[in-house]
């Protein structure tokens, strides 16, 4: 096999991975909350990926290889530093979603809460997804905002399909809970 | 049900099972209903999420730590030395005396954001920089009263702070890395007698006692542990303090609200809330009869 020179090792790096920056940037910010702290992350991914790039392998989902780095990075190193524990904000989650009687009351009719979804604005949202645990905004975020399918979402967090799923739906009917309840303090949606 | 509709929203169902989804949808009023609320809320988390795009410096600056191409310009001002001047008419023991007229110190904590590839470069300008404030008389000593104290809303964030009518004294002097604004470290007059004090947000409030450290002619203060600390300068009538991180190795950095280069992000110290929350307590000008 033909030595890569340093030259082609550049370019491929260039044509493949760093043209995921912006999307892993927009990802990182959401995951950091915090514009510095992505611009690290996001830095030492690609570092990292740099350095084990030729056990990657061209052809396969590069982008999906990037999260999957980016993700451990974040968890080694700057969840450590978050104020809380993953574990705690499970339970916390868990209380919301088991302890209440499932779901929320939601209008009668479907058109009246995506009516009232669209008063909301970005701050409600993003002050629902914070509520989120760690696993479950990231789901959210790689599916909803990203684009991505269950399949990267699972490679990347190295879970089964299965849970991705599961997280995912546990987290937009948390959200949406979170959103409606939102919504009807600010008025947009009344009560009966 | 509830994970099969939502992988039937996302798509991610076969063809015969989202057929089978499909029709349950039909037959059922309050699935149709937890469907389009699926939908918006998913609809909504898409459209009302910010989308950020990687700066151009960070882009340039991968490209340098990767390919060894040049780093993306950061602003950073000339050097300024503005304040020896003010170093060299303040007396160390009159500070004390209320006749050296107007003193304000505006405390704010700058949690600031080193990455590993920018340290380097400020170590040395920090040396040199001290090495010039060595020259002068530096035995800054005076005493700053706060009056007033505004702290921000980061949830959780307890930091030991001067209360109303505390007093703090300068010890020591040090040059911004960025503008070359003199600064100087404190020395609390707590309760229980003179002590250093650091700031490490995110841990509960304590008093650190300080370890004094000479190092190439440069003599700083760390606490027993995490090696944060303190630093003060002046602009304008204003005093402001900066935290920084020092290790045992090496000075990582410094930077100044003052010349308004410093970016205030998070603290280099390890268990701090990644919110980097700021606490500001400003204090007015006093006038002294």
């Amino acid at each position: 096999m033909t030595k890569r020179t340093e030259a082609e090792r550049h370019k491929e790096f260039e044509d493949d991975a760093l043209v995921h920056l912006d999307l892993l940037y927009n990802t990182a910010v959401q995951m950091t909350r915090n514009v510095a702290d992505a611009q690290d992350l996001v830095q030492e991914t690609f570092v990292k990926a740099y350095r084990f790039f030729d056990k990657f392998k061209r052809g396969t989902n590069c982008k999906a290889w990037l999260f999957k780095i980016m993700k451990n990075n974040f968890i080694n190193t700057f969840r450590k530093r978050a104020k809380e524990p993953a574990k705690v904000d499970f339970e916390e989650v868990q209380a919301v979603l088991e302890a209440k009687p499932q779901p929320e009351p939601l209008p009668d009719s479907g058109p009246d809460i995506e009516r009232a979804f669209e008063e909301l604005v970005e701050d409600d949202v993003k002050k629902a997804l914070d509520q989120l645990p760690f696993e479950f905004r990231m789901v959210t975020i790689l599916s909803d905002v990203q684009g991505l399918s269950y399949q990267e979402i699972a490679d990347i967090m190295e879970c089964p399909i299965g849970t991705v799923r599961s997280r995912l739906s546990r987290a937009r009917r948390f959200l949406q809970s979170k959103l409606y309840d939102f919504a009807r303090k600010r008025g947009i949606v009344k009560t009966s | 049900m509830p994970e099969l509709v939502t992988a039937y929203i996302d798509g991610e169902l076969s063809k015969p099972e989202a057929q089978a989804v499909a029709q349950r949808i039909e037959a059922d009023p309050a699935i149709q209903r937890f469907v389009a609320a699926q939908r918006a809320t998913k609809r909504l988390v898409a459209t009302r999420t910010a989308r950020h795009t990687a700066p151009a410096a960070l882009r340039q600056n991968i490209r340098a730590m990767i390919f060894g191409k040049p780093r993306a310009q950061e602003a950073r001002p000339t050097t300024k030395h503005p304040s020896v001047w003010w170093l060299l008419t303040r007396s160390p023991a009159s500070a004390s005396v209320a006749g050296a007229g107007l003193l304000v110190a505006a405390l704010v904590v700058v949690l600031v954001l080193f990455s590993g590839e920018r340290i380097t470069p400020y170590i040395d300008d920090v040396y040199a920089h001290h090495t010039q404030v060595d020259r002068f008389p530096v035995r800054i000593e005076g005493n700053y009263e706060a009056v007033a104290v505004e702290t921000s809303e980061a949830a959780g964030f307890r930091v030991p702070v001067p209360r109303l009518g505390d007093e703090f004294t300068l010890r020591g002097a040090r040059r911004c890395t960025l503008c070359g604004h003199l600064m100087a470290f404190v020395k609390y007059q707590g309760n229980k007698g003179s002590v250093s004090f650091f700031v490490i947000p995110g841990v509960q409030p304590s008093i650190w006692r300080l370890k004094k450290q000479s190092r190439d002619a440069m003599t700083f203060y760390t606490a027993d542990r995490e090696g944060l600390q303190m630093a003060f300068w002046r602009r304008g009538g204003t005093t402001y303090c900066l935290a920084a991180a020092l290790s045992e190795q090496d000075v990582v950095g410094l930077a100044c609200t003052a010349c308004e280069q410093a970016t205030v992000v998070r603290t280099a110290i390890r268990d701090t809330t990644a919110a980097a929350p700021v606490l500001i307590a400003r204090q007015q000008a006093l006038s002294r009869q």
